[in-house]
């Protein structure tokens, strides 16, 4: 390679990064503003200017936030852990088992199932509340941390997610396998999960996030404050003549922070083959 | 021999798919066919679900509503021009991050940021974006002399302003997924393309791409999904559906004839027709997918 | 694909009647019977009931207050159950729901548009008879409550009694009193006034002077204070008809001369006014008296009077309000009646009141020490509640709920924001559409 090639090729590297750092400031603004606002008074936060940083952090907003006997995060913190952590367990199994089916298994009807699951993903979730809500009444579950894992435990959007990944790795290895006398569910488990971790991760990481934001649905299903969850816990600090806009974003930066941490751990798992793999060059 | 093969091959796949069967089947399917019921009558009492007038009235009400053309034109809009922008640049921002560039884990950390953040806050800050007086927006195209923007008050822009944000909003997502898709792709290809002293293009063409397939073929249909059933968007950027309803879409019609005009019925017939548009575009998608991996 | 979907389209209607079953049996409101019940079969029965409101914050705890009252002073042994279920939407929702599950809560508060909703369960409380019976308020306790309160509380299609209310707020007017009386303006009481010192203040800020938080309340309100007639509670519009038109036609070109000469606005893109006007740039505006605590101004000080009128009146007075749902045991909904009746006590809606932005429901509530307290303490908000509170009694408003009421409300709103929007739009074709959109329902 020349040198001409070589400076090229430097000044792709700063276009690009540039480019990324600029995507990146406006990724990162609403983020930034949540931060910021939640150090900020209540007349900074809801002035038209724009105040990018308060003149004095009030910590005190987080206090506020963590001591009102009323609005328990504790409690909430510890209910969000425990349904968010068994609903992507759950979730994990049932798109596991799913997608191998639908990928790997021959079946009479396997595409006509397929897209009829497919199908009940396109009705707006708004809809089934009513039913739902009845169903849950039915099965004596309600007020309880079951009525907020159980209808989310399964996912026809997720096992079209992994059997797409599923699908990205070559059939020879299982036919191969099935020759070899494996059976498919020591295949599924020894070579199709390891192989799929990181879109196992990835599909971990959406369900968990998702459980740990949904806001109506635990509403709907929860009577007391003993099996609420953070995000309703958020839901304190506004009213219909306002909301208290600097207490919120305290409050939703706490309820962030555990997603933040899980993300950088399981990172990882996501993006593992960057050195070996890409368009490096 | 071949014939209990594959019952016994059925049976297998059956008791694989019946964790996710009885959920889907107790907790979707079930009021999915609760919503089809109710959409033709012409009164429904939701509480003890019964209904009057047993046919189309609904159906003919709501097609026939020029809010609901409104809904469904924005949403058509919507779909059309997000669901390829965001793909797109999605995809060129997940090739870059996985490239290997410096700093690349502040970078993957910073697009994934805003799918945990708060949607309440992402609506602050988008505010504060789009103000047409004291918004970052207006005072950036202000350098370049344009004249400053009514983003949120305008209806002639509230489906612009809308696809900006639906396009923002929909990255982190679709980023993360293409992410995990390269890495499902065999490093051995790219070393013998480099062999053969392939062009970048040509390894993106020849290689990234078909190896992306089934990822693309997923991301496509559900954006395409998600698109068509925008609502938490519209929300969030405009607190209800826009000036004059300039913003409204197909769920949001929906769920205002539900839940405050409280019209289960018409509420359900639209939801039915979205259902089948939706279908419609899905079952295109899937096959053109289906036929690409074929070829 | 076409095989599955009429197989299953077929199937659909071969299981449609089993959807049928399961319903909950409708109780009908039929006329109520407490005669033969004593205050001692209350106590007995030890009755406990579920309050799901709407509250959130500050406001859900002055809520619980008034329950731990009612809890601790009521002689008939019955413990309410307080929990708060979100916002106004999210506890229909699940009141809605818990009505189709058949397993409602004794109390609910929603919106009277909302209630109406709830009717064709056949679980939706008749107060009417309640009201007038031996138990919970007396008819001298209920002759001190505001009489628009308890005309709202009837304006329901059959005229029937269906909810109370415990406090309301009211649209008022804020005003920056600095910037008044540095440049010797009064404050305006008229809607004349109004808009001659909207034209002085624009003339020297060079911005819109005055704000509207809420364009629902003004389509409706607006005209009426023009002269116009609304509706009724049979769901008869006569904003529009021959007696009305000229009133309604009349307001709309005001409001749409004020937005041509660039002195009348909305909240637009800032959602409500008090952000504009905390920083100076609205000079005052026309929202609810319980938005206070987001009234932070830079630098001045802030002025709230009565709103300004028309040569009609009319102020809306607006929240929730209570209803209650019938179990089909009598001590059960007797409880329920007790307790929605006690909404209207003195210090129970004195107390709220002195916790609240709200006006309490009860005039005898204004001369609770809680209330005259709160009110002594100073300050915006109470000076804010204490004109929600006072209006005289002719000048507060609501509007009726029938059936289509809620469609009615956006579409006259619809007519004041495209005004808003277009200074040049044609107030002849709004009108045609909003008939339009109106009469398709």
């Amino acid at each position: 390679m020349n040198d001409a090639n070589k400076i090229d090729r430097r000044w792709a590297r700063i276009l690009v990064t540039v480019l990324l750092s600029l995507g990146a400031l406006l990724m990162l603004f609403p983020f930034f503003w949540m931060i910021s606002g939640s150090l900020k008074t209540i007349r900074e936060i809801t002035s038209p200017d724009i105040i990018w940083w308060p003149a004095e952090a009030q910590w005190s907003n987080y206090v506020t936030v963590l001591t009102n006997p009323e609005n328990p995060f504790g409690v909430y913190f510890r209910n969000s852990i425990i349904v968010s952590v068994a609903n992507t367990v759950f979730t994990l199994l049932t798109t596991i088992l799913g997608a191998f089916a639908f990928s790997r298994l021959e079946f009479k009807g396997r595409d006509r199932l397929f897209s009829l699951l497919m199908a009940t993903m396109m009705v707006p979730s708004q809809m089934y509340i009513i039913t739902n809500f009845i169903t849950i009444t039915r099965m004596h579950l309600m007020d309880s941390l079951w009525a907020q894992i159980l209808p989310y435990t399964a996912s026809i959007f997720y096992i079209y997610l992994l059997r797409q990944f599923f699908n990205q790795i070559p059939d020879q290895i299982y036919l191969a396998a099935k020759v070899d006398g494996c059976s498919d569910w020591k295949y599924l488990w020894k070579m199709m999960v390891p192989n799929a971790r990181s879109s196992l991760v990835t599909i971990g990481l959406f369900n968990f996030i998702a459980s740990w934001n949904a806001y109506l649905w635990p509403l709907m299903v929860t009577n007391t404050i003993q099996k609420r969850t953070l995000s309703i816990g958020l839901k304190y600090f506004a009213s219909d003549s306002g909301s208290d806009y600097h207490l919120m974003m305290a409050g939703a930066t706490i309820v962030v922070l555990p997603l933040i941490v899980i993300y950088l751990v399981f990172q990882k798992y996501i993006i593992q083959g960057i050195a070996r793999g890409g368009l490096k060059g | 021999m071949v014939g209990q093969n594959q019952r016994k091959t059925a049976l297998k796949a059956i008791l694989y798919l019946l964790p996710a069967l009885i959920i889907i089947l107790v907790f979707t399917v079930w009021p999915l066919f609760h919503t089809l019921r109710m959409s033709f009558y012409e009164d429904y009492n939701i509480f003890n679900k019964t209904g009057e007038g047993f046919g189309f009235s609904s159906y003919a009400w709501v097609l026939q509503d020029p809010t609901f053309h409104k809904a469904l034109l924005n949403t058509f809009i919507y779909a059309i021009v997000t669901v390829p922008v965001s793909i797109v640049i999605s995809l060129a921002i997940a090739i870059l991050l996985n490239s290997g560039i410096k700093g690349s884990k502040f970078f993957q950390t910073a697009y994934f940021l805003p799918y945990v953040t708060n949607a309440i806050a992402i609506g602050l800050a988008f505010r504060f974006i789009f103000h047409s007086e004291f918004g970052i927006f207006n005072k950036f195209l202000g350098l370049f002399g344009i004249d400053a923007i009514q983003w949120l008050n305008d209806p002639d822009y509230a489906m612009v302003t809308l696809c900006i944000f639906g396009v923002w909003s929909a990255l982190a997502f679709k980023i993360v997924i293409f992410l995990a898709g390269l890495q499902g792709i065999d490093p051995q290809l790219y070393q013998a393309a480099r062999i053969d002293e392939a062009g970048k293009w040509k390894m993106f063409t020849k290689i990234t791409l078909p190896q992306l397939g089934p990822i693309m073929a997923y991301q496509f249909v559900i954006a395409t999904i998600g698109a068509f059933k925008a609502y938490v968007e519209v929300v969030g950027i405009f607190g209800d559906d826009g000036p004059l309803h300039s913003a409204i879409t197909m769920v949001y019609y929906m769920y205002d004839k539900f839940y405050n005009a409280s019209d289960y019925t018409k509420a359900a017939a639209s939801g039915v027709i979205m259902f089948l548009i939706i279908m419609v575009f899905t079952f295109i998608q899937l096959r053109m997918s289906n036929r690409k991996a074929e070829q | 694909m076409k095989k599955t979907l009429s197989i299953l389209a077929l199937a659909l209607i071969l299981v449609a009647p089993v959807f049928a079953n399961g319903a909950a049996e409708a109780q009908a409101g039929a006329a109520v019977d407490t005669s033969s019940i004593t205050a001692d079969d209350l106590r007995n029965a030890n009755i406990t009931l579920e309050l799901w409101h709407a509250q959130t914050g500050e406001n859900g705890i002055a809520l619980d207050k008034v329950v731990q009252l009612f809890n601790e002073t009521n002689e008939y042994g019955i413990t309410v159950n307080s929990t708060c279920q979100g916002g106004y939407s999210d506890t229909h929702n699940k009141i809605l729901s818990a009505l189709a599950a058949g397993t409602p809560p004794n109390v609910g508060q929603a919106y009277n548009n909302n209630m109406m909703t709830y009717m064709p369960s056949g679980r939706l409380m008749d107060l009417t008879d309640y009201l007038n019976d031996d138990f919970g308020i007396t008819a001298d306790e209920l002759a001190q409550v505001v009489p628009s309160y308890l005309e709202e509380n009837r304006a329901f299609p059959d005229g029937r009694t269906y909810a109370t209310s415990l406090g309301k707020s009211t649209e008022v007017m804020f005003y920056n009193k600095t910037f008044f009386d540095e440049h010797g303006l009064e404050v305006p009481t008229t809607f004349e006034e109004l808009t001659e010192v909207a034209k002085q203040i624009t003339a020297i800020t060079g911005r819109p002077a005055i704000g509207w938080d809420s364009m629902d309340n003004l389509g409706i309100y607006g005209p009426i204070n023009f002269g116009a007639q609304y509706a009724d509670t049979q769901g008869n519009l006569y904003i529009f008809d021959e007696d009305n038109i000229d009133a309604t036609k009349a307001f709309y070109s005001w409001w749409q001369e004020g937005i041509q000469g660039g002195y009348f606005r909305t909240a637009g893109e800032d959602q409500y006014c008090s952000g504009p006007f905390s920083n100076g740039t609205m000079i005052a505006y026309i929202g609810s008296s319980s938005g206070t605590n987001y009234i932070l101004p830079d630098g001045f000080e802030v002025g709230v009077t009565y709103a300004p009128v028309g040569t009609n009146p009319a102020v809306i007075q607006q929240g929730g309000n209570f209803c209650g749902f019938t179990t089909g045991d009598p001590l059960v909904d007797l409880a329920t009646s007790i307790f929605l009746e006690y909404m209207y006590d003195a210090e129970a809606s004195g107390l709220y009141a002195a916790n609240t932005g709200y006006a309490p429901s009860s005039k005898a509530g204004l001369e609770t020490q809680a209330y005259k307290d709160s009110i002594a303490q100073g300050g915006l908000a109470a000076a804010a509640k204490d004109i929600s509170a006072t209006y005289p009694d002719g000048v507060l408003a609501y509007d009726p709920v029938f059936e289509n009421s809620y469609e009615t409300r956006l579409a006259l709103s619809d007519v004041v924001e495209a005004i808003a929007l277009d200074p040049d739009a044609d107030i002849d074709a709004l009108i045609a559409q909003a008939e339009r959109t109106i009469a398709a329902l």
